[in-house]
Formats: C-alpha cells, structure tokens, sequence
C-alpha cells in the first residue's frame, strides 16, 4: 500500500482538488505530545533562540548554550545555575533541555494509498520572575541563605489549537484518532 | 453565510507583503507558532476575519529563496482576491 507524503502546500492542494471532484474522503488527524529531546536549545534557529536569551546564551547555531542567570525549567521541574552547559556542542543529540511540541499528521486515503503531511509545532518559551522556595542544591548554586528567592522561570505554553490545525473547509470531514497502524501488501 | 473554499498557494513574496496586505482587507493575526516540517522550522502567522482563516507560513532563517506557504480557507472572493496580491 503507497504511502505518500506531502508538504502543506501539496497536501492541501490535494484535498481542494478531491472536494471538487465531488469525491467522498475523510481526513484524520493525530495529534500526539512529545518531549524526547529532538528539540534542545543549540539547534533551533537564532530567531527561535532569541526567544529563550533572557536565560541563556550561545555564539551562534550548534555551538554550546550556557545558562546566563540561575533558573528554573518549571515545566521539567529542574534548576539550572549559570554558566551551566545546557546543550553542549560536542554532545549535539543530547541536551539538556528539551523544548517540548506537538507533532501532528494529517492524512486521508484513496484507492488504496494513503497521503500525508506531518509537521511539529513548538511549545512557546515565557520566561518570568517568580518567587520560589529553593532547594538544596539550588541554594548550594546562588549561595544564598534564604528559604525563597525571587527567580526566572522558564515556562513552555503550548500552541493554540487553531495553530495545530490545516485551514479545511467545513464540509471536510475530519476524523481524530489516536493510532494509524499500516497494512503492508504481502 | 458564503461557502468557504480552499486554497495553498506557495510563492516568492516577502510575508510583510502579504501580512501587510491582509490587514489591510481586514483580517487580524489571531496566534503565531514555530513550526518544523520537513526538517525546517517555520513561523507560522494565522489571520482571521469571521470565518475566514489564512495561515502564512515562511520558514526561519538565512534562507534564499523565501517561498511562504500561504493557505487560505476563504470565499471565493477572498481568494482571488489575494492571489490578485500575490500576482
């Protein structure tokens, strides 16, 4: 069974072209959160990475970020101190933040073959100055004695809905679901 | 209420052209986003006028050359209107 995979432009072309051969389809969607480190602050581009400069810094595209002020990754629950390497150069495919998304695929079939598009959408950056109680090793870190402090916090909102979404008509049906599972020809 | 149809179109025009131009027929940016596919990352801007929705997608970066994905799902009107721009 071909599976065939498209760009936005392609996939949506394709279904303008089906609603006006009259032809009956139904388009699914899945729609899945990950946070498996595909993602880490060396390796988005340095429009995406002005976003996080508040809290972090690098020389340019997959050279090493190093924490620019102590802060706190709310949605890992982690503490980062400054100076720290938080995506090292040498260690591209590991960082240690990972920037959290949605992956979402469209698809519909048709006599027999099934036609893609799948894209990612980004978790937001938003970075604030919270109040925090410190732990151990974050008092260890800005070697302090009080029990709270005022601290940047590094938040990731994520996209809106519509964002997740192609610009379909509404006489297209579209179907959520949570798995695709493909049958292979023998 | 006018049936909205589809369209994508993929051309080399500055987004400010078309961002300007939509907001000029009365659209407003609803959400913007950071999107990857096909191993690029692009800054997705969607604009909204009732129903109607365009998305502009251009992809991020010291990349040449810039072919914004612009898909709209829109009357009739609306769409030629825009490519009209776009032309």
């Amino acid at each position: 069974m071909p599976f065939y995979e498209c760009n936005e432009n392609q996939f949506v072309e394709n279904v303008r072209r089906l609603i006006e051969s009259k032809q009956n389809f139904v388009v699914n969607r899945r729609i899945s959160i990950y946070d498996d480190y595909k993602y880490g602050l060396a390796t988005i581009p340095d429009q995406e990475f002005e976003k996080y400069s508040m809290v972090c810094d690098r020389k340019g595209y997959k050279y090493t970020v190093y924490g620019k002020v102590p802060f706190i990754d709310d949605f890992h629950g982690r503490f980062y101190s400054e100076g720290e390497a938080l995506h090292s150069a040498s260690n591209i495919n590991f960082p240690k933040i990972s920037i959290p998304y949605y992956k979402v695929e469209y698809s519909f079939n048709l006599w027999g073959s099934t036609y893609s598009h799948t894209f990612d959408a980004l978790f937001e950056p938003n970075i604030v100055i919270e109040k925090k109680d410190l732990s151990a090793r974050m008092k260890e870190n800005v070697r302090i004695r009080k029990s709270s402090m005022l601290v940047h916090v590094l938040k990731f909102d994520p996209p809106d809905d519509k964002m997740l979404a192609l610009n379909l008509p509404k006489q297209v049906i579209i179907f959520d679901v949570k798995k695709m599972t493909r049958i292979f020809d023998t | 209420m006018k049936e909205l149809k589809v369209k994508s179109i993929s051309v080399l025009v500055s987004t400010d052209k078309v961002n300007a131009s939509l907001l000029e027929m009365g659209f407003s940016v609803y959400s913007t986003a950071t999107t990857v596919s096909d191993g690029r990352f692009w800054n997705k801007l969607l604009f909204v006028r009732g129903e109607e929705r365009v998305s502009v997608s251009e992809e991020i970066g010291d990349v040449y050359p810039k072919d914004p994905v612009i898909t709209i799902c829109g009357s009739t009107d609306t769409i030629s209107e825009i490519v009209e721009v776009l032309d």
